[in-house]
């Protein structure tokens, strides 16, 4: 199938690509052939816009207004002319996006336009996010490898999973992957199954070149066992810290090395890892550590209680992915309210929204790691550390929600527990406990 | 000579090089370990015990320790696209969001952020990267009451009919009854350990929108 350049297609340019500007020339590097390409400045800028983003059509208007050019028409069909130019030395391809699955099956791996596939699910993360798009490449079972992201179809629904080994047996190739998020490898796949390799992610109208994404895991992957025995003998030598009783260990700005080096890690309640350090973690003896999150660069991270409000919409240029550990309060937050603010919201403990609707919105941008999303009224009394329900509370309060986190001693004088406080806390049966020993 | 370093809220290694971070022999009791990009890999390699947190501020970040009033004022001190770190607690009472967006790039916070104006802070929130604490609603120009307070008839009595927000340790006289503080105060929000007998405190908590803190029975 042969495919030729028109005014809606997608474009990039070659991850294989380096652009080097040399006083008034531009030098592209080619570095599969090892071949020099010397750039004008209208196809430098082509190729600046060819980001996975632009169609021809955008690149054309992009040129027309860069060079105070009147005639559109006239600029695309020069955009064309030079794109197919591009393709011819595989310097740019073709993107189509949500290609149905028949296409992607029927085409050939040679002259392929990549295909970006929307992808459901979360066991990719935290290198692939639910809304990402992978930019997909066809390829065969022998360009395979172990740690390639692959793209495999399964009833009709395309699969992300990573390759942790290929097999052939009495005639018939095979791939074992698993997802990164997931526990056990996936059943084996045929080779008459696989679509292709996933090399780069389209996220928030930004290309991200798969190899990026992948460098700290690959590394550890690429690792010898002689290099492996090097770093454990220097070790030997080395001091090993050790981190007892710390709320959260941040060690997301820190080298895989060091991060060998922790002698011990012990009563933490929140680990923090980068994608690039985060597969070393596992060689790290840790005891009653509660929790471990590996975030992603673009990602916030709270901890603690926050409590977040609608405002923030209005000054948010995208909306937020976000790392919450603890309790996140959304209570304020109308339904729609939450999808304009949150794109991706990663929880490990509790989310507090005001209504079933919204409890409904937050979930389908939520990955849980663990813990729940709640309902909870916005006018509520709030408590966090140790504290003692006596009561006062219902004479002040009467049925207002307590939520209270962490440990809440119903006062000895407390008869009966007020409706407002008994929804979050379990404290009821050890009221009914002590007054029945009164 | 090696040293051992222990019993510190803070202890800012910023200044220190490389080489004398290894002469460090252990770090103990130690709340929050502040270190730059350069030495933060050195400091992974001293033995510690109790050490609650580390902060690596990057070349181009400025580290505010303490409590801030975060208005225009505050801001205007600030240069422009400012990559801002505090440690400690931030009151929000209002600013100018053009101002804000102008000076702050980006926020570390690691501490309680407690507002009054909720479009400032969803202007904070917008360049806030990282949160270590609580987000917590006052009521606009709360009494501030910072360090240990003894709260008795005497301070309810200059504090009547206005808004608290307390940080530090909060010490109940046992002659404060349920009456005096919901008749002096208009709302409470409490972050610290709290000391008192169990009815004090339990009336104390009855008037708290908002608590953060242990508590003691005296």
């Amino acid at each position: 199938m042969k495919y030729s350049t028109e005014s809606f297609d997608y474009l990039v340019a070659s991850d294989k690509l380096q652009i080097e500007e040399s006083g008034t020339d531009v030098i592209a590097f080619d570095s599969r052939n090892q071949s020099f390409h010397l750039l004008n400045a209208t196809a430098h800028s082509i190729i600046q816009l060819c980001n996975g983003s632009n169609t021809v059509k955008d690149i054309a208007t992009a040129l027309a207004r860069q060079f105070h050019c009147a005639d559109l028409k006239s600029v695309e069909e020069d955009v064309k002319e030079a794109i197919d130019t591009l393709r011819k030395g595989e310097l740019v391809s073709l993107i189509i996006h949500d290609a149905e699955p028949e296409l992607v099956s029927s085409s050939g791996h040679g002259d392929s336009p990549l295909f970006a596939l929307s992808l459901a699910g979360n066991s990719m993360f935290p290198i692939l996010l639910p809304t990402d798009k992978v930019l997909v490449k066809k390829c065969i079972f022998d360009e395979l490898g172990t740690g390639d992201v692959v793209v495999w179809s399964d009833s009709g629904k395309f699969v992300a999973h990573r390759v942790l080994s290929t097999s052939t047996d009495a005639g018939k190739s095979f791939i074992i992957t698993k997802g990164d998020f997931c526990t056990e490898p996936d059943p084996p796949v045929e080779a008459s199954r696989i679509v292709g390799k996933v090399i780069a992610v389209l996220r928030a109208n930004a290309l991200h070149w798969m190899r990026t994404l992948d460098a700290g895991q690959k590394d550890v992957l690429d690792k010898s066992s002689s290099s492996r025995a090097e770093v454990a003998a220097d070790q030997e030598d080395s001091r090993r810290p050790s981190y007892t009783r710390m709320q959260v260990l941040d060690l997301r700005d820190i080298s895989r090395e060091s991060i060998r080096n922790i002698g011990s890690v012990e009563q933490i309640s929140l680990v923090l890892l980068s994608p690039q350090n985060a597969h070393v973690w596992p060689e790290v003896n840790a005891k009653d550590v509660k929790s471990v999150v590996t975030v992603p660069e673009t990602y916030k991270v709270y901890t603690g209680q926050p409590e977040l409000l609608p405002e923030i919409i209005e000054f948010l240029p995208s909306p937020l992915d976000l790392v919450v550990c603890g309790q996140v309060f959304l209570t304020a937050f109308q339904p729609g309210q939450i999808k304009a603010a949150f794109k991706h919201l990663v929880l490990k403990g509790q989310a507090y929204v005001g209504s079933q609707a919204a409890k409904e919105e937050l979930e389908a941008v939520t990955t849980i790691v663990t813990g729940s999303v709640c309902i909870a009224p916005h006018e509520h009394i709030r408590w966090m550390g140790a504290s003692i329900l006596g009561p006062e509370y219902a004479v002040v309060n009467q049925e207002k929600t307590l939520i209270a986190i962490g440990d809440l001693t119903p006062s000895p004088r407390l008869e009966s527990v007020p409706a407002g406080a008994a929804q979050f806390n379990s404290i009821e049966l050890s009221v009914k406990e002590h007054a029945a020993t009164q | 000579m090696r040293s051992v370093i222990r019993d510190l809220p803070i202890l800012d290694l910023r200044s220190i090089s490389t080489a004398d971070i290894g002469k460090i022999e252990r770090v103990e009791n130690v709340r929050t370990v502040v270190l730059n990009p350069a030495n933060a890999e050195a400091f992974m390699r001293v033995p510690r015990t109790d050490v609650r947190s580390h902060l690596i501020i990057k070349d181009d970040e400025i580290l505010h320790i303490g409590q801030i009033e975060f208005n225009d004022k505050f801001l205007e001190t600030l240069a422009d696209n400012t990559r801002l770190v505090v440690l400690g607690h931030i009151f929000v009472d209002g600013f100018t969001p053009e101002l804000f967006f102008r000076k702050i790039q980006a926020m570390r916070m690691y501490g309680q952020v407690l507002y009054s104006h909720t479009k400032s802070v969803g202007a904070l929130l917008s360049r806030l990267e990282r949160l270590q604490g609580q987000l917590l609603q006052m009521p606009p120009n709360s009494i501030r009451w910072v360090g240990a307070t003894y709260l008795d008839k005497t301070l309810l009595d200059s504090v009547s009919g206005y808004s608290i927000v307390s940080i530090g340790m909060l010490t109940l006289d046992p002659k404060v009854t349920l009456n005096d503080l919901t008749s002096h105060l208009k709302s409470m929000v409490q972050i610290g350990e709290l000391k008192g007998k169990e009815e004090t405190i339990s009336a104390f908590l009855a008037v708290c929108n908002r608590r953060l803190g242990p508590c003691t029975i005296a």
